[in-house]
């Protein structure tokens, strides 16, 4: 409608206002072109030897003889994982700020509008190399610190046991998840049988909750499910490092915190802005029925609240995957410290240039389509 | 009267507080918490900080490598800046005493955190700022002209106040761009950003809106091309590419101040755009058929219709994008450009021997000195949001 408007003189005024842009267009388009033609402009350095070392990787088995394209998808591979964790984290945290901020209780809203107020308004590259030097500050890794031979904290990062996951109890685990999906129908067919009303609730308590107890518990006693703790080893030439368990690295931890903490503040602003934009009459309604505070919560504002929530909240996920890119100051080899690397090495900034935007195009692609998986479900669940 | 007072404060204290055993436990958490976080934080700032180091270092924090005996250029730029301020306080006269008081007491504060005697020249040339700040409100007084010609030179001085700052730089020889440094490279950079940026974010978003199919294609594919990458590899790009495919007359001599600022407004333009073609979409169709009725042209209807609505509309997401503009001035330095903004400066004031592991105090000097900005950005735009309006409907 608006579009109709602007410009709208006549047409052959418009022809030529549009002739004469082509025509500058054009002229820089093929400036551009002639340019760029001096440059390589293949793919095939891609092909060659990487030649340096990484020391975050998932996934991937990464050494320096790879070619650069197993070492840009281990960057791609690293970012990924950043970026799902992240986005699961700063969700949760999210969520619970942003409630907490409409909270009853005058310390708890202020607690959380403070955390908000200061996170938000101080550059997150800023926050990543405070958590960054944090990290660094912690005991050096020959002055661990040891909780119960379960977890040790170092500078080299923190240790984990680990479970090491035979490949028939895989296969028992994706079962008994998949088990977790039909419990609704399992519970609509015991109350049409037995005329009794189960609760979600008291199913997974009482029968999927033991179930999957008793499971690993036989997958312990035959020894097709281990726990890998974590150990220190000391080499011949004196070097200490992490020997067994899962070892999440200094630089993960320091660029997780730093966006988790700084996009959960902006998703609680969301929430709470979607929360405080519905009719006051909706939660009292709920409570005036005789729900409690956590029923009016979850079953009346929150799918409400979701519906606006949804698109913004998108956003967010886009720009967390976007500045996990600032990755690269503290040397988490994430994909852009990766093509930094080959660009330095290899030179040919341009297709590696083009190649960093399609990937991140990619990821962000995937995320909007989840994510408008979701806003339809939830819009189909308001209307029905 | 003093005990019906003390009744209100507990019942307010049970309504806000002790309402049910949820709150009750809720309470006691937040309180633990707080304690905890007050004395860790208090005790670090008054007593295990050293703040030595800022203050050392103060010089590198805010102007970086610029040359000591040219500092005059900046001390002007900023006695230009708060007269005008003044001016512009006294013209806007409902802008409450409360936060002038409130923005005297964080200065003040501040000089008192860069201990004042060991710098006394500039704690003098930052006294004199105030003073330039009263003498602008005084002047305002003084001046006995009609209001609406005072509105005007508010206007003209701030529009000037760039290209002026720039001037006071660059006369009688200069500095050139890759001795700016520190905050104040922070703050040139957002500046200039925010302007162009928005200038030519309103044409992009125009360009959009447009029925003419080729600016509004290559109006769309600038925009998504552009927020398809993160900053730092714009940056990048222009640190690396940009020399290649500018002619050969200007390659190397561009300067990367220049590109830089290049950079962050091409960059901010792109979402200010798409936040811009959100505002155009709000106007009703009714607005511009009323225009069209009373025989304004498109230029007319654009400029005077549309666009002030248009943007009325959106100046929340205008200024939180502004405010993301002015955060990612840190990113010079993930871009690994030989720039010493504010961040680039505390990471070298770190690497100095004395001061190694000296980075709670560092970083939170600087994000302090961030926060000021950005919340007050935001505020500024709460308040011009209550002023117009905005936020009546709901």
């Amino acid at each position: 409608m608006i579009k109709d408007f602007f410009f709208r003189t006549n047409k052959r005024k418009n022809n030529s206002i549009q002739g004469l842009y082509l025509f500058f267009l054009v002229i820089f388009l093929f400036y551009l072109f002639i340019k760029i033609s001096d440059l390589d402009l293949d793919f095939k350095f891609l092909t060659n030897e990487s030649g340096f070392a990484l020391s975050n990787q998932w996934l991937t088995n990464y050494n320096p003889t790879d070619t650069r394209i197993v070492a840009y998808l281990t960057g791609v591979f690293n970012t990924v994982r950043l970026v799902v964790v992240g986005i699961f984290l700063a969700s949760i945290i999210g969520f619970i700020v942003g409630i907490a901020r409409l909270s009853n209780n005058w310390l708890v809203s202020n607690i959380a509008t403070a955390y908000v107020e200061i996170i938000r308004n101080v550059p997150l590259l800023l926050q990543i190399i405070f958590w960054w030097s944090f990290a660094l500050s912690l005991p050096r890794i020959s002055e661990y610190i040891n909780f119960a031979n379960l977890v040790f904290i170092s500078n080299r990062g923190i240790a984990f046991p680990k479970i090491i996951i035979s490949q028939l109890s895989f296969f028992i685990f994706i079962a008994l998840i998949i088990l977790l999906f039909f419990i609704p129908s399992v519970k609509n067919t015991i109350s049409s049988k037995m005329n009794v009303d189960f609760s979600y609730l008291r199913i997974l308590f009482f029968g999927y909750v033991p179930l999957l107890l008793v499971t690993i518990c036989i997958l312990f006693l035959v020894n097709a499910v281990n726990i890998d703790q974590p150990s220190i080893s000391v080499s011949d030439t004196n070097v200490i490092r992490y020997a067994n368990g899962f070892v999440v690295t200094t630089e993960f931890i320091a660029i997780l915190l730093g966006l988790v903490l700084y996009t959960a503040s902006f998703i609680a602003e969301i929430v709470r802005g979607a929360i405080q934009s519905l009719p006051k009459g909706q939660n009292e309604a709920a409570l005036a029925l005789g729900l409690t505070d956590y029923q009016a919560l979850s079953l009346i504002v929150l799918p409400q609240a979701l519906r606006i929530i949804i698109p913004p909240v998108t956003n967010q996920y886009l720009n967390l995957t976007k500045n996990s890119s600032l990755a690269v100051v503290i040397g988490y080899s994430d994909l852009f410290l990766i093509s930094g690397i080959i660009m330095n090495k290899a030179g040919h900034a341009i297709p590696m240039f083009v190649l960093i935007i399609l990937t991140y195009q990619l990821m962000s692609f995937v995320i909007a389509l989840i994510m408008n998986y979701f806003n339809k479900k939830v819009a189909l669940v308001g209307n029905q | 009267m003093i005990s019906a007072n003390l009744f209100h404060t507990f019942k307010w204290i049970k309504i806000n507080l002790f309402s049910s055993k949820l709150n009750t436990i809720l309470t006691l958490i937040s309180l633990l918490f707080i304690f905890y976080f007050l004395t860790t934080l208090l005790s670090f700032v008054f007593f295990s900080a050293e703040w030595k180091v800022i203050d050392t270092n103060l010089r590198l924090l805010l102007i970086g490598p610029f040359p000591e005996n040219e500092e005059w250029r900046i001390w002007a730029s900023v006695y230009w800046i708060t007269a005008l301020s003044g001016f512009s306080f006294a013209h806007y006269g409902s802008i409450s005493r409360k936060i002038l008081l409130y923005s005297f007491l964080s200065i003040f504060l501040l000089m008192l955190l860069i201990e004042p005697m060991s710098n006394v020249n500039l704690f003098i040339l930052s006294i004199l700022s105030i003073i330039f700040f009263i003498v602008g409100y005084l002047f305002h007084s003084i001046i006995k002209i009609k209001s609406i010609y005072k509105n005007k030179m508010v206007l003209i001085g701030w529009a000037i106040t760039l290209p002026l700052v720039v001037l006071f730089l660059k006369i009688f020889g200069g500095v050139e761009t890759t001795k700016w440094g520190g905050y104040f490279l922070n703050i040139m950079l957002a500046w200039t950003g925010i302007i162009f940026g928005f200038i030519f974010g309103l044409l992009l978003a125009i360009g959009r809106a447009s029925s003419l199919v080729v600016i509004k294609y290559s109006c769309t594919v600038y925009i998504e091309v552009i927020r398809a990458a993160p900053l730092v590899a714009w940056l990048f790009f222009a640190y690396l590419v940009i020399p290649d495919l500018l002619p050969d007359i200007f390659a190397n001599k561009v300067d990367i101040a220049l590109r830089v600022v290049i950079v962050l407004s091409g960059f901010t333009a792109a979402y200010i755009a798409e936040i811009i073609r959100g505002g155009l979409q709000s106007v009703h169709f009714g607005q511009i058929e009323a225009a069209k009725a009373l025989g304004m042209n498109a230029y007319q209807s654009t400029s005077l219709i549309i666009l002030p609505q248009a943007i009325r509309a959106v100046i929340p997401a205008l200024v939180s994008q502004f405010i993301a503009l002015w955060k990612d001035t840190t990113l010079l330095l993930a871009a690994g450009l030989a720039f010493r903004e504010l961040l680039g400066s505390g990471k070298a004031a770190l690497s100095q021997l004395e001061f190694i592991g000296k980075y709670s105090e560092v970083y939170l000097f600087v994000a302090l000195l961030f926060w000021i900005v950005s919340f007050s950005m935001s505020r500024f735009s709460l308040n011009f949001e209550k002023k117009l309006g905005l936020n009546k409907g709901d």
